[in-house]
């Protein structure tokens, strides 16, 4: 039963208190004027608080986030919406501040009215670390996969792979005509067969990249597209117009053979 | 009925990234395939990049549901920018204020079928939605 009163709380509390205080991570209840009525033994541990000082606090006097006293505050959405919330926030306690995620839900007396809030919070150091080494190791391999190879006299080709965010199609662009210029290049192949995806600024990056090779006197063969890619453009009404498109690379680096004059055999 | 839901604060472009990357992972978990993944992302991808050029930031949802007899896939986007004068003209093939293609938002209708958009200063909802049987 849901009481505002601590004491009488505690004592009600017997296996479901055990439970709550082995828990891993930070539950905490609030009434509606978030006034704390119960905080589990890991938050104690994390607040360096008592639970029996607890009475009459507010949660934002003893934990402090970006979204404490605010309509960002998950845990009032959660009270005035009746949704659960999950977001990702920092959280500043007993002078640590630390990553964590927050679940934020209503809590409900028997009758199913909302008389506050709960939520549990995760510290996620550790795989915000973990997360941190994998973008700037894709980084790396962003960096690594936007170098032009020349093929052949008069052909130079850009394979391009992962995600292309419209900062990297940018760059994309600037490598690709550079090389067009130094090569003095006919051809130019695009090789889009490991993105996953294209949206419209991504496409328009690439349509720029194509009428701008032309002004360099060279071709620009876009080859790769996936199927689902190609059925994706042409949904989103996408005009690739008169743009050489291949299938394969391999089809791609045939073309472009034909087009400096070369049989590829 | 196993619901999920998942938040992403939309600020810079890595967040349009993160948005479709959970949309993916959400769909592939409760049986969506991959085209219908790619048509969400996609969609996804037009959406929140409009709520970054043209709004500044704002939030994207993603719920998902499976019944079974159903997959479903919602997802809400929310910014609290200056709104869509005519949304009759924003979907139109073509039409931009941004030096875009134009295509983003009626793109993003012809790939996911249900799209609603409510829009005024302060406030704009976009909401998708993608059910397949499930099979
Ligand atoms: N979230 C938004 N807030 C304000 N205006 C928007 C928003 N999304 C789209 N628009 C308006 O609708 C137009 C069409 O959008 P869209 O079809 O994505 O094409 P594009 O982004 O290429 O301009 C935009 O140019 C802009 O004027
Ligand atoms: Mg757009």
């Amino acid at each position: 039963m849901i009481t505002t009163d601590i004491s009488a709380k505690i004592e009600n509390f017997d296996i479901t208190k055990d439970v709550l205080n082995q828990l891993p991570c930070m539950v905490m209840a609030v009434d509606r004027d978030f006034n704390v009525l119960f905080l589990n033994a890991v938050g104690c541990k994390w607040l360096e608080e008592d639970l029996e000082n607890l009475e009459g606090k507010k949660c934002y006097d003893i934990v402090q986030s970006p979204h404490c006293r605010t309509d960002n505050c998950r845990v009032k959405q959660a009270m005035e919406n009746d949704r659960v919330y999950v977001w990702r926030n920092k959280m500043t306690a007993a002078g640590k501040t630390f990553p964590i995620e927050y679940t934020a839900a209503p809590l409900k007396d028997k009758e199913g009215n909302i008389v506050g809030g709960l939520e549990y919070v995760v510290d996620i150091s550790e795989r915000v670390k973990i997360e941190e080494e994998v973008r700037a190791h894709s980084r790396t391999i962003m960096e690594l996969s936007t170098p032009v190879i020349k093929l052949w006299d008069g052909i130079v080709i850009l394979p391009l792979v992962g995600v292309i965010d419209t900062m990297r199609a940018q760059q994309i662009i600037e490598n690709l005509l550079f090389s067009i210029v130094e090569n003095e290049a006919a051809v130019a192949i695009l090789d889009v067969t490991g993105v996953p995806m294209i949206d419209t600024s991504v496409a328009q990056h690439i349509l720029k990249t194509v009428s701008a090779g032309k002004m360099l006197g060279a071709e620009v063969i876009i080859t790769g597209f996936s199927p689902n890619v190609a059925q994706t453009l042409v949904t989103l009404g996408v005009n690739l117009g008169d743009i050489k498109t291949s299938g394969s690379l391999r089809d791609g680096v045939s073309k472009a053979f034909d087009i400096i004059g070369k049989k590829l055999v | 009925m196993i619901i999920s839901e998942k938040s992403i604060e939309l600020h810079i472009e890595d967040d349009i990234l993160i948005a479709r990357k959970v949309a993916r992972q959400e769909m592939a978990d409760i049986g969506f395939g991959s085209a219908d993944q790619t048509r969400m992302a996609t969609a996804i991808s037009e959406l929140t990049r409009n709520v970054i050029k043209y709004a500044g930031h704002g939030v994207c949802h993603i719920i998902t549901e499976s019944t079974p007899s159903e997959i479903v896939i919602k997802v809400e986007i929310e910014d609290y920018g200056p709104g869509i004068d005519d949304i009759n003209k924003a979907m139109e093939d073509g039409y931009t204020t941004g030096g875009g293609l134009g295509a983003g938002l009626p793109g993003a209708k012809r790939l996911v079928n249900d799209l609603s958009i409510e829009s005024r200063p302060g406030l704009t909802k976009i909401n998708l939605e993608m059910t397949r049987p499930n099979v």
